[in-house]
């Protein structure tokens, strides 16, 4: 079998799953909308500190968000040796990497794309001439957190306190990522003086690219059978 | 056995003789007065908490690629080196900064990586040393290991964007130093990097033994005894 | 001049010394005042350098002392259990 054989065998095997039961995918947007609902609580101001803050609040929605998502990659795998059975099979590893990284990030891009407008209605920002430029903004970031977060989603299978140690371990990795979508978003809707959005987008295709490869090698070593 | 009692030796004479250099024989700055001393403890700790975390990075790619224990407990004393290094210098950090930005912190390149570099390794040495004892948490720690070092490229692109205002004298080997200061920099520079490569040795043995140690009672189990 | 107008010169006179020397003293305070802040926070500068400097050695030979501690405990340990599997293979074999 070759890698996309199994990409897009272990895709569908997940897709199927999670398309029967909607767990992951209800559970997400629910917890989105209630991030939502309070920061709106929190911050909803006049139009200009909304302006202001929105970046921030959009960002942290897509942090917590994906790193929820993400901790639940192996979920399915975790129980009845289901995960070392994968391992063990002959399918090549980086494609299942591959296919859970897809994975992670379908359900991150659903939230966030349900989420986005109702946060932008709740804020009262206008997003209809940049909603372009923010979704691509929005992939590249949900992309990087899915690159560099389900790899380490593997420690759940395997550390102890995985719940709490997992978030430890990729706020601070993505963090690149979201100073790029923070600062790249507010440079978009003009609230920052660098008017030009171009930097952090290289800055999240480097990232992107970088954790591509450096899980795809990794990957294989890290997994125990 | 004598060559580390000779090297420990030197080490304290070395750090003895730098604070005396730093304190007494190094002049006052003009314009920072005497906080500018912590900037002889300052840099290099911050070159022992690189080597230590480069250290981490090597031992980590190396265990994964060979599965040899003793990589791992490398990589494991070179983490906690740069962890304790790298808190001395958030510490001192903050005490130059507010005599002489007028702040503690700020959100600067240089600072910001750091700090998100301590708080990496940080996550590393808590899953290595919490996450249970499986050879399973050993390896992901490597591979989180591993990870973080291109990240400290990305974070400090990222931050550079919010100008730097961190002094460059270090990058320069202290060339911009009067000699007196050259003199007492170097010095606790050199001291300061033999008491890192003894406490590193120091370290990655205590565990080596505690993963022999482990090995035995292992064995011992297995032939039959209790342990 | 009367002997009333004398005093009210002379009183005149000191009025405008003491004022005089209010004015000279008047920047002279908040000098005085600056100064001993500069010195206060030099003083700061000192003890927070101090109370760092004391710490982080401290820690550190705290760090040498407990690794030292543990690494002797290993090693009695290391020697005790590799004699118990030198003696346990011998008894099998």
């Amino acid at each position: 079998m070759n890698f996309a054989e199994t990409l897009a065998l272990v895709w569908r095997k997940d897709m199927r799953i999670e398309l029967r039961s909607k767990d992951t995918l209800v559970t997400l947007v629910l917890f989105a909308l209630v991030m939502t609902m309070v920061f709106t609580f929190g911050f909803a101001n006049d139009p200009q500190t909304n302006l202001r803050v929105f970046p921030s609040v959009l960002w942290a929605n897509v942090l917590f968000c994906g790193t929820l998502g993400v901790g639940r990659t192996f979920a399915r795998e975790a129980r009845d040796g289901a995960f070392t059975a994968l391992v063990l099979s002959p399918a090549h590893r980086g494609a299942i990497l591959a296919a859970k990284t897809l994975v992670n990030l379908f359900l991150t891009l659903v939230v966030t794309a349900l989420t986005t407008p109702i946060l932008a209605v709740m804020l009262r920002v206008d997003l209809s001439d940049v909603a372009g430029l923010i979704s691509a903004q929005l992939f590249l970031g949900a992309a990087g957190f899915a690159l560099v977060g389900t790899p380490l989603a593997v420690m759940a299978v395997n550390a102890r306190f995985a719940e709490v140690l997992l978030p430890m371990v990729v706020f601070p990795l993505v963090a690149p990522v979201l100073i790029a979508g923070v600062t790249g978003t507010a440079s978009i809707l003009g609230t920052i003086p660098e008017q030009d959005p171009r930097p952090w987008f290289q800055l999240m295709i480097g990232f992107d690219l970088v954790y591509l490869v450096g899980g795809q090698f990794l990957f294989d070593r890290m997994v125990t059978e | 056995m004598n060559l580390r009692l000779a090297l420990v030796a030197l080490c304290t004479v070395g750090v003895v003789a730098g604070h005396w250099l730093v304190f007494d024989f190094a002049p006052i700055e003009a314009r920072m007065g005497v906080v500018q001393k912590i900037f002889y403890f300052h840099v290099p700790s911050a070159m022992a908490c690189y080597a230590g975390f480069i250290a981490c990075c090597i031992g980590s790619l190396a265990y994964l690629w060979s599965r040899k224990g003793r990589w791992d407990a490398l990589a494991l004393a070179g983490a906690e080196l740069g962890l304790i290094f790298g808190l001395i210098v958030l510490v001192t950090g903050p005490l130059w900064a507010r005599p002489a930005w007028g702040v503690w912190w700020k959100w600067e390149p240089r600072l910001t990586s750091m700090a998100l570099l301590v708080l990496m390794f940080a996550a590393y040495w808590v899953l290595h040393t919490f996450g249970g004892t499986g050879e399973g948490v050993r390896r992901f720690a490597a591979a989180l290991a591993v990870f973080a070092t291109p990240n400290i490229y990305f974070v400090h692109v990222a931050v550079e964007k919010w100008k730097g205002m961190h002094p460059e004298i270090e990058d320069k080997a202290g060339s911009g130093l009067s000699p007196d200061m050259r003199i007492a920099f170097l010095a606790s520079m050199a001291a300061l990097m033999l008491l890192f490569a003894l406490l590193l040795e120091q370290r990655y043995r205590m565990h080596l033994h505690a993963r022999l140690v482990g090995a035995l009672r292992r064995r011992i189990h297995r032939l039959g005894g209790d342990v | 001049m009367t002997r009333w107008h004398r005093h009210a010169v002379l009183a005149l006179c000191a009025l405008g010394a003491m004022a005089t020397a209010a004015l000279a003293q008047e920047p002279a305070e908040p000098i005085r005042q600056f100064a001993a802040a500069e010195a206060a926070l030099e003083e700061m500068k000192y003890r927070h350098l101090w109370i760092a400097y004391g710490a982080i050695w401290l820690f550190i030979m705290a760090l040498v002392a407990r690794t030292a501690k543990r690494q002797a405990g290993l090693a009695k340990d290391l020697q005790a259990l590799s004699l118990r599997v030198e003696e346990m293979e011998k008894a099998r074999d």
